[in-house]
């Protein structure tokens, strides 16, 4: 147990990131937690957590524009597609160079490889935590 | 309104320590393609000074708000360039030397010299005269505002093609600045093959005055009649970017080829950048046709590749991505040294990051890795880094 700020009862690797009411739908915050950024993102009332770097070369993920993403469908008989704006608030576009993460899963939308790493994360009694 | 971000996204101290940021440490790290925010209002505003009517009133009307053009001073098109604002062109706004280009770059990317060109991509510029002064006043900022008081900085005179003669004149005029080091040229929107005897004024100012003459791929204005089907056709930016730059380097290569460029003038050393360098495999083509057909191109005395490994040099950036890494790491062996210069193209979105391109070099001697970290910029454009 460590002691805290909050006086939560807390393991040594789990830390205070915000209060719950800070981190509300939407938001998102990034913490300094042991030497590592961590990204921490509420999205329709959950909350995740990734570390704040891009496999790809090193960019702060985690700061780049969360929005949506287009998904297509190609109908062989009509030989239509059909384009849909969807995942609204659920894709996280790196700053650097634009790849799309799926924040709620970590998939990487362009490279299978690139799973971010999930973190961890809940509310506790008012407070966001991260568990390293 | 086009997303102007003020600053870069950038990562904690505790990200940037990492073993290969170790190894960059004691390089001196030249970058060869940085640019400015060519349209940002204060630097539109720098022009004015340097303006004369009927340009300086166009510039000023164009900088009132609420003015009824669509897109003002520089036609563009209709791309989606920013994606909605998930990658906007310009990472961020680039108008001050310290905190948008030095701060920035050292800090992230372990520059320490920057080139900067201001990128002002008048080449579609109607009037002839219009372009040529615009130029020479973009010219004048360059050297006011970026690298006066800046001794780790160098600068590209950039000259537009419109009237060959001019832009001899313009390239005499600015070599006597102890920081210009070079000769920059859009490759796109050019009209005439940059290689053509049209442009031979401009190779010759060079050679006199001992500067290399760097070609800048671009999705410039331009494209459209360069590339009309590249520009009118397809239908996304992916598309249109993926084969804006290596289309125009392509015909620029040929054209100095086709042309005798390189044997004309073979003081002046040739640069691209902005292409990456998966598309050199133009260099081998064009030996095949030069043994063919020799006969058509009598100027050149000796293959392609072999002027290319004298004369030409080619920016790394932006990176290209096979799947396979070692496959990239095979290219960069395949011309190193002999060729290659880092660069980061900062601040558009295809910028790269030194520690990006140093996974690559594994391979190297530690003096063909600093050729491609330094050496061969610090020769081409004369930069003392000791
Ligand atoms: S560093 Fe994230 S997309 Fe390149």
């Amino acid at each position: 147990m460590s002691k805290n700020a909050q006086n939560l009862p807390l393991d040594d690797d789990e830390h205070v990131v915000a209060r719950s009411d800070e981190l509300t739908d939407g938001e998102r915050v990034i913490a300094l937690l042991n030497g590592k950024e961590i990204g921490v993102f509420n999205i329709d009332g959950e909350l995740y957590a990734y570390p704040n770097w891009c496999a790809h070369q090193g960019g702060p993920l985690c700061e780049g524009m969360v929005s949506g993403t287009v998904e297509a469908e190609h109908d062989r008989d009509t030989l239509t597609t059909e384009l849909e704006w969807c995942r609204e608030g659920e894709i996280l576009s790196c700053p650097w160079h634009g790849w799309e993460f799926d924040a709620t899963t970590g998939d990487c939308l362009v490279d299978d490889g690139c799973k971010l790493r999930s973190i961890p994360v809940r509310n506790e009694s008012g407070y966001v935590v991260v568990t390293l | 309104m086009a997303d102007q971000r003020k600053r870069l996204a950038e990562r904690s101290e505790q990200a940037r320590s990492n073993p290969l940021a170790d190894q960059l440490k004691e390089v001196p790290v030249i970058d060869m393609d940085v640019h400015t925010s060519f349209r940002n209002e204060e630097i539109q505003r720098d022009l004015l000074k340097h303006l004369d009517d009927p340009y300086k009133r166009e510039i000023e009307y164009y900088l009132q708000p609420g003015t009824s053009s669509y897109d003002g001073m520089y036609p563009t098109d209709n791309y989606n360039r920013d994606l909605s604002g998930k990658l906007p062109t310009e990472l961020m706004q680039v108008t001050e030397p310290k905190e948008d280009i030095d701060d920035v770059l050292s800090r992230e990317f372990h520059v320490d010299y920057p080139i900067v060109n201001m990128l002002p991509e008048l080449n579609m510029v109607r009037q002839t005269d219009k372009a040529v002064a615009l130029n020479e006043a973009a010219n004048k900022v360059l050297v006011e505002r970026f690298l006066d008081g800046h001794d780790n900085f160098h600068g590209l005179a950039s000259v537009v093609p419109h009237d060959p003669s001019a832009a001899a004149e313009e390239i005499d005029r600015f070599a006597k600045e102890d920081q210009i080091c070079g000769v920059f040229l859009n490759s796109t929107g050019t009209k005439t093959p940059l290689g053509d005897e049209k442009y031979d004024p401009i190779y010759r100012a060079a050679e006199d005055n001992d500067l290399p003459v760097v070609f800048h791929g671009a999705a410039a204005p331009g494209l459209a009649l360069d590339f009309p089907t590249l520009q009118h056709e397809l239908q996304t930016y992916m598309a249109n970017h993926a084969l804006a730059h290596v289309y125009s380097q392509f015909l620029t290569l040929t054209s100095l080829f086709e042309n005798g460029t390189p044997a004309k003038f073979p003081g002046v050393d040739f640069v691209f950048q902005e292409a990456g360098i998966a598309w050199l495999s133009l260099i081998f083509r064009l030996n095949r046709e030069y043994k063919q057909r020799r006969s058509e191109v009598p100027l050149l005395e000796k293959t392609p590749e072999e002027y290319v490994r004298d004369q030409f040099y080619f920016a790394t950036q932006p990176l290209d991505e096979p799947n396979d890494p070692v496959m990239m790491q095979q290219l960069v062996e395949m011309w190193g040294g002999d060729v290659l210069m880092f660069a980061t193209d900062h601040p558009h979105f295809d910028i790269d990051n030194t520690e990006a391109l140093l996974k690559y070099l594994g391979n190297f001697s530690e003096e063909d890795r600093n050729k491609v970290l330094y050496g061969n910029s610090a020769e081409v454009f004369d930069i003392d880094v000791s």
